[in-house]
């Protein structure tokens, strides 16, 4: 199916690959230098790592981060894997009590399971009703034996922004290690990371039009700031993450990273009056709630349930619309989302929820086709409820 | 390995189709309304409108999954105009088998089976 015909808007599970991009990444494997192999030391293998130091380079013009400081990975989920557990094991001698939040994603929710299981202490902090941490509460949590602090940016599922710049600040007074993972902010949002004074932080090409498989970990050159690596068995990377480059998975990471930088302005603008348009188009909705607070909340993704309509039910209605319930990487498992349950919704609220997210290509013809569907399915799903489950109940 | 869609065509056409779905639209001698649900926020309700032993009209409401609602659909159609004792004969399996619903999911429909053995408890022809 041609893309231009679906009605996309998944942007925070994946983002389509900016077409310049792909064709510049088909041009890495079919040119006469992009198949070698970056370490190989002959003239082909030198010009392949060139391509890799380039792409570092452009990541690190993103993240206003040095390029030395970037281990490519194959994603936001090895990248906090590799900071995760790689810093927890390497600092473990000093103490082994670590901080994070019941409404991270999955890659970091089990990296912390799997470390409770090795001895670690794990602090799990719930959010405010609006999602947000309150940074006393962090403050509090942390002892003379915490060693990391690991609270994402924005919210995969809700959108919501935490305040990294204070975290960081907290975690720092008290001499122990911020991991953020930043999948979802990375390319979208302005991140500073010289200024925010972040140690670890995670990123993914296929959130900002880059391909999927190709992603970064950022690791603070400071005392402290080291990583047990995960995989062993080479050189690359400076031995965190060894493996031959996959050089043009990390070229389409480079470009996107740049393409994104000289669009954050536009793109974030753009996002903010889609949202606004899709909210202003169903709002009236009997039952509909909005899962985060507008001005708490990434532009690029509006969360809403429904009181009295199955969630199951909603996403098969509002086909062929591509929408999300809870996060993709959680889709297949049919239980009400754990981010909404800890903010305080409901079940039935957190079971009915639909995630919209939009991007870039995304436009009000697409959002008019989503308020239109979304419309029918929840008045179609609202004639089948019983009629003493009819509910015009607000959260 | 690629998730398998879980909704057969079959599926499709009755869950966004319910023509069964809402109230008893006419006078019946005897009407009976059976509700069930499975206690954490899936509910079911099947009205019959009965004469002379016969299930004339058949209709329900579902707070369900999609499976669930296109099962009361399929059943209400299957077994309206027969007669009530045949409801003695329904099995939630054969609806399962017809609208491919995968066997994982083939205990979200089970509610119908309950609300269909309430109707005949309700008519003193409980199996």
């Amino acid at each position: 199916m041609n893309r231009r015909h679906l009605v996309y808007l998944d942007y925070a599970a994946t983002t389509p690959v900016d077409s310049e991009i792909a064709a510049a990444m088909a041009d890495c494997l079919q040119s006469p230098y992009g198949f070698a192999n970056p370490s190989s030391n002959h003239v082909a293998g030198r010009q392949s790592a060139e391509l890799v130091e380039r792409a570092r380079a452009q990541v690190g013009a993103l993240l206003n981060a040095e390029p030395r400081d970037l281990a490519f990975t194959s994603g936001a989920t090895e990248s906090n894997n590799l900071a995760i557990f790689g810093a927890a094991r390497h600092r473990a001698h000093r103490g082994k009590h670590l901080i994070t939040m019941t409404t991270e994603h999955k890659s970091v929710i089990e990296c912390f399971e799997a470390l409770q299981r090795e001895g670690f202490d794990v602090t799990w902090l719930d959010p405010d009703k609006s999602g947000k941490l309150d940074p006393q509460l962090l403050e509090a949590a942390i002892r003379d034996d915490t060693q990391l602090v690991s609270v994402m940016h924005i919210n995969n599922e809700t959108g919501v922004i935490q305040d990294i710049a204070s975290i960081a600040a907290i975690c720092h007074r008290r001499d122990v290690l911020y991991h953020c993972d930043a999948a979802q902010s990375a390319g979208k949002l302005p991140l500073d990371i010289a200024a925010l004074g972040i140690d670890l932080l995670s990123l993914t090409g296929h959130k900002f039009y880059g391909p999927q498989g190709a992603g970064a970990l950022f690791v603070a050159d400071r005392p402290g700031c080291q990583l047990e690596p995960l995989l062993f068995g080479g050189s690359q990377e400076r031995r965190r993450r060894p493996g031959t480059h996959a050089v043009h998975q990390i070229l389409g990471l480079g470009l996107a990273a740049e393409l994104a930088l000289s669009r954050l302005a536009a793109d974030l603008p753009h996002c903010r009056r889609l949202r606004e348009r899709l909210w202003l188009g169903i709002r009236d909705l009997p039952g509909l709630c909005r899962n985060g607070d507008e001005k708490e909340t990434f532009a690029g993704i509006l969360n809403v349930s429904t009181a009295g309509v199955d969630g199951e039910s909603l996403m098969l209605a509002l086909e062929p619309l591509c929408v999300a319930r809870g996060s993709a990487c959680n889709a297949q498992s049919g239980e009400s989302s754990f981010v909404l349950r800890a903010m305080g919704r409901s079940d039935a609220l957190a079971q009915s929820a639909i995630r919209f997210s939009f991007g870039r290509e995304t436009t009000n013809d697409d959002i008019d086709v989503a308020i239109e569907r979304f419309r029918w399915a929840v008045n179609h799903l609202g004639k089948l409820r019983p009629p003493e489950t009819a509910t015009a109940t607000r959260a | 390995m690629a998730p398998q869609d879980p909704y057969s065509s079959l599926l499709r056409q009755y869950f966004v189709s319910p023509v069964h779905a809402g109230a008893l639209r006419g006078e019946y001698s005897l009407r009976l309304l059976a509700k069930v649900d499975d206690g954490s926020g899936t509910a079911l309700q099947i009205e019959a409108g009965i004469d002379e032993g016969t299930l004339k009209e058949l209709r329900f409401h579902a707070l369900a999954c999609p499976h669930l609602i296109a099962a009361a659909e399929l059943f209400c159609e299957r077994y309206e105009g027969r007669q009530i004792a045949t409801l003695r004969d329904f099995r939630s399996i054969g609806i399962a088998r017809e609208l491919a619903i995968p066997v994982s999911k083939t205990g979200r429909i089970l509610l119908l089976e309950d609300a269909v053995t309430l109707l005949l408890q309700e008519t003193g022809n409980e199996t």
